[in-house]
């Protein structure tokens, strides 16, 4: 058979290799930015931040090639779900580039200040989970595993638990003089970046999901609502679950 | 590296000569078909042959034929690292080059990804004759760890040498001016602190020197459970002291052949250290126990613990972890590396599992040999335990 829309699906193509070289450069950037925090490596902060530019401009450009193939290929099931994914992908990376770099940020702040062993110790934890987390997703990305890519929500719990446990431990070193208030809130923040760039990897995994089987998560949500609201009125409400 | 080099170029050669004569063949086809389908057996053997050499060599080569529209690489250059992600930023860095030497000619960087620990590759492009472009790609991560390696040392065994030196000169210089007794007094004293300080530093590199070119005559088979207790026993002290509790679970005769004060330096090196970065109240636990042939030694603490990118370089000479710390610890900055030198000299290996904040767990592995003990040796292990 002959390939009539070569173009096309050499654009889209295109947009997947992106998709995953963006998702390569932020799991690679999870650990180094980490050991930027860890031993205040001020010059290797400046470089990430830097950074950010070049990654923000090619998360845009992808975005628009995306626009692009819409508007001049009108692609259609699976080719449409994939486009239309990747414009809200493209976003989660960008997204997640942007917490390393306020990780890097973070580091300038502290600098000079010691960091307590066992913060340290569950800092690296978060960092390598976060990074496995994005691996994993990016993987399923590619392979198109829906399998894989619905492994990423529970995998992202563990991560979920070692943040409440480190924000446990501030309090903690905190209580016995170890730190002081302005790095303990840092810390504290820096957590919650970690934690935050789980929940992209588990939104892209979503997306993963809905590209291989046309799943969406909001649809648990709009059955529950449904069931609510027949229990209380008898009547079942118009929502559309198109996707 | 120039002969891979000149290897490759063979290998590069041969492939052109391989595309021009698939072209020519091409060209006279309809003449000489018979010969044509030799040809191109005989040249496709030689192309799949090329590229199983190309395969065998650990530099990544990528080859871009554009007359063709050919690409082909080799086995390295499709996995550098078996790490996916770090394979794809690879793989882009490879075509950014690519780019480049299209437009330049030549090119050549050094790419840096973080995979576990931070890998260095070495990425170099030349323009053919042919306008083919040829990308190298070289992983010198260990090339630059052991230059990192020895210009730590250097820099670390001045500076190591330097302050002594410099403290001493300058509360010797405050000394002739001083008239008072007393602080004449604080002065010299000081004066031999620092002194003593650095001939230990200098004992610790003779020391290291010996080992480095230590002979194997004087051996003898020795009970590693005597060397412990008396490790532990030197130690126990200072553990007190520092409100520790340090103890030995010993599993009895246990025989390695070696030199006594070696290995009891090493025991007594690992449970000093263990001490020094644990907190008042913890463990100290040095356990021993036979395997098969070898006897597995742990001490293990429940202190600050050591990062991991510290971890593998703990055991360098002058390698501080935290460079303040150690200053108040007071070591010297060759212990571990003594320690490993000594443990690798008895055929035995040394590793570490640490976590920040949790502890430390050293194992030190040694091979064990089988000795009936003489009788008073027994008597005197009945004794200690």
């Amino acid at each position: 058979m002959v390939e009539i829309r070569k173009n096309f699906h050499s654009d889209l193509e295109n947009a997947v290799a992106e998709v995953i070289r963006l998702g390569a450069s932020v799991t690679e950037a999870i650990p180094r930015a980490t050991a930027i925090l860890l031993s205040g490596d001020l010059e290797g902060a400046d470089y990430l931040v830097q950074a950010d530019d070049e990654f923000d401009g090619r998360a845009s450009a992808l975005e628009a090639l995306c626009f692009e193939i819409l508007a001049l290929q009108a692609p259609v099931a699976a080719d449409l779900r994939q486009t239309v994914s990747i414009i809200k992908i493209s976003g989660e990376l960008e997204r997640s580039a942007d917490l390393v770099v306020n990780i890097c940020k973070a580091a300038r702040r502290i600098y000079g200040h010691d960091i307590d062993p066992t913060l340290r110790g569950v800092i690296s934890k978060m960092s390598e989970q976060a990074q496995k987390l994005f691996a994993a997703t990016m993987e399923a990305f590619e392979e198109n595993d829906d399998a894989k890519a619905a492994a990423i929500d529970d995998m992202d719990s563990y991560l979920d638990s070692l943040h409440r446990q480190f924000i446990q431990q501030i309090f903690e070193s905190h209580s016995n003089l170890k730190i002081d208030l302005q790095v303990a809130v840092q810390l504290a923040v820096v957590a919650r970046f970690y934690e935050r760039i789980g929940d992209h990897a588990v939104n892209i995994s979503e997306k993963t999901r809905f590209i291989v089987t046309g799943w969406v998560r909001e649809r648990d949500g709009i059955s529950r609502y449904k069931a609510k609201v027949a229990d209380q009125t008898g009547e079942t409400p118009r929502i559309s679950e198109q996707n | 590296m120039q002969f891979v080099f000149f290897i490759l170029g063979v290998c590069i050669s041969a492939l052109i000569a391989f595309f021009i004569s698939r072209r020519s063949a091409n060209e006279t086809q309809t003449v000489l078909s018979q010969d044509t389908s030799l040809e191109k057996r005989v040249t496709e053997d030689l192309a799949s042959q090329l590229m199983d050499i190309l395969d065998v060599f650990a530099i990544g080569v990528v080859f871009i034929d554009y007359k063709n529209n050919h690409r082909a690489k080799n086995k390295a250059a499709s996995s550098m690292t078996g790490v996916r992600y770090v394979d794809i930023l690879v793989n882009q860095a490879v075509d950014e080059m690519v780019t480049l030497v299209a437009e330049l000619g030549h090119g050549d960087r050094v790419f840096e990804a973080v995979a576990g620990t931070t890998r260095f590759f070495r990425i170099h492009g030349e323009k053919l004759r042919s306008q083919s472009v040829i990308v190298t790609i070289e992983d010198i991560t260990e090339k630059s760890r052991i230059e990192t390696v020895q210009t730590d040392f250097v820099a670390n065994l001045s500076h190591e040498l330097k302050t002594p030196i410099g403290a001493i000169a300058a509360l010797a210089d405050s000394l002739t001016g001083e008239t008072e007794t007393d602080v004449a007094w604080r002065l010299a004293e000081r004066i031999v602190t620092e002194s003593h300080r650095m001939s230990r530093i200098v004992d610790d590199l003779l020391d290291l020197s010996r080992l480095e070119f230590g002979g194997t005559e004087d051996w003898t088979n020795i009970d590693l459970s005597h060397v412990l207790v008396e490790a532990v026993s030197t130690n126990q002290h200072s553990a007190k002291r520092q409100g520790l509790n340090l103890s030995l679970s010993n599993t009895g005769n246990l025989f390695v052949r070696g030199e006594r004060s070696q290995l009891i330096s090493v025991f007594s090196n690992l449970i000093e250290n263990a001490i020094k970065y644990s907190e008042t109240g913890n463990v100290v636990l040095v356990e021993s126990l036979g395997l098969g042939n070898e006897i597995v030694v742990n001490v293990i603490d429940h202190g600050i613990g050591i990062a991991e990118h510290d971890q593998k370089r703990i055991f360098e000479r002058f390698y501080r972890v935290d460079r303040a710390r150690s200053r108040a610890t007071g070591g010297t900055g060759l212990g571990l590396s003594i320690v490993r030198h000594i443990v690798l000299e008895h055929g035995g290996s040394i590793e570490v599992v640490s976590e920040e904040g949790i502890g430390s767990t050293f194992t030190v592995r040694l091979p064990q040999v089988s000795v009936k003990p003489a009788p008073d040796l027994v008597d005197d292990l009945g004794a200690l335990t």
